[in-house]
């Protein structure tokens, strides 16, 4: 079995002490072994764990993880009627590159199901329209987090009202 | 009862029904027949990890044969039974050890148990407590790390 060659040190890293020593490198595991890992996690455990090296940021953009998260979040997926774009290109492209590297394709139920979301597709030479994930699922958590605040001022105004109220009536 | 030699040379003794977990040996042993009396080799696992692996398999040997592959269940990390729990209470270095004969061995199960537990190491850790649980270097620049910080400050919202 080859293991994969220890990648340059940059030089803020410091010399492993002797407990680091003990630790194994994360290249001992396959790249399927730890796709099948972060099957495991939720968005925000992913999203830190892609801030950590440059191959830990390209592992963590692999399709199947997002839209494994997106089933078990029960995702709407957004068509460009319903929604202009929120999310700014630059990101957009670095996705759409990796998509296009990886040659994930849809099997055709999927592309029934999905024929109709513009958003976070791709169009690829074939025809065939990808969904971007990751972006389907981060537009998602906007709204969850859109819904949440709304209702956080609804009941803020609703107390005030209430407090006014009853301070009426000792008056 | 089937023998297995690791690649140091230990031979272990062990039961058709705890040889048969491993897919590989299973598929191995009904290639080469009943009355073969040959150790069956394993060069890619050690003694000491193949000690661990019989351990799982004798633990769960009375285990009801697991249900038809379920497309649509999703997976969670979190249904990990207690004997499971304390059997992978082990060092980082044995552990991916573990996964790799599970791998190889083709044993769906612990192969399971293992990717849960190395998640669950993951979850609610912060960057550089990532990076410091698996002794990852840092390859970004300062100019790249802040650009995917900020690509990926969505998730740190509440």
């Amino acid at each position: 079995m080859t293991q994969l060659p220890q990648p340059l040190q940059s030089p803020t890293h410091t010399p492993p002490t002797q407990h680091q020593t003990h630790k194994p490198h994360p290249h001992l595991l396959a790249q399927e072994t730890w796709l099948q890992i972060l099957h495991h996690l939720d968005f925000r455990s992913l999203a830190r764990l892609s801030q950590t090296s440059h191959s830990f940021a390209t592992l963590c953009l692999d399709p199947s993880l997002w839209k494994h998260l997106c089933l078990l979040n029960r995702v709407t997926l957004i068509t460009d009627d319903d929604q202009t774009d929120t999310t700014n290109d630059t990101q957009d492209q670095s996705v759409e590159d990796v998509f296009s590297l990886s040659g994930l394709l849809l099997d055709n139920s999927e592309i029934e199901t999905l024929s109709g979301a513009g958003a976070g597709t791709t169009e690829v030479s074939s025809g065939i329209k990808k969904t971007d994930w990751k972006r389907q699922f981060i537009m998602h958590r906007k709204r969850v987090l859109e819904r949440m605040r709304k209702s956080r001022a609804y009941w803020y105004v609703v107390h005030r009202q209430s407090t006014i109220f009853f301070r009426c009536n000792l008056i | 009862m089937v023998k297995i030699t690791s690649s140091d040379n230990q031979e272990f003794t062990i039961s058709k029904e705890i040889a048969n977990q491993s897919v590989l040996i299973k598929n191995m042993l009904e290639d080469v027949g009943e009355s073969d009396d040959q150790p069956i080799p394993l060069p890619n696992v050690s003694g000491a990890i193949l000690q661990k692996v019989i351990e799982y398999a004798t633990m769960h040997k009375d285990d009801p044969p697991p249900a038809p592959e379920d497309e649509t269940k999703l997976k969670t990390s979190e249904d990990i039974e207690e004997r499971d729990k304390e059997f992978m209470q082990l060092d980082q270095g044995t552990m991916f050890e573990i996964i790799l004969a599970a791998n190889y061995l083709d044993m769906k199960n612990l192969l399971d148990l293992g990717c849960k537990t190395v998640a669950n190491m993951i979850k609610g850790k912060s960057v550089e407590e990532v990076r410091k649980l698996f002794n990852i270097v840092n390859d970004f620049t300062p100019e790249e790390e802040e650009q995917i910080r900020k690509e990926n400050e969505w998730c740190e919202d509440r």
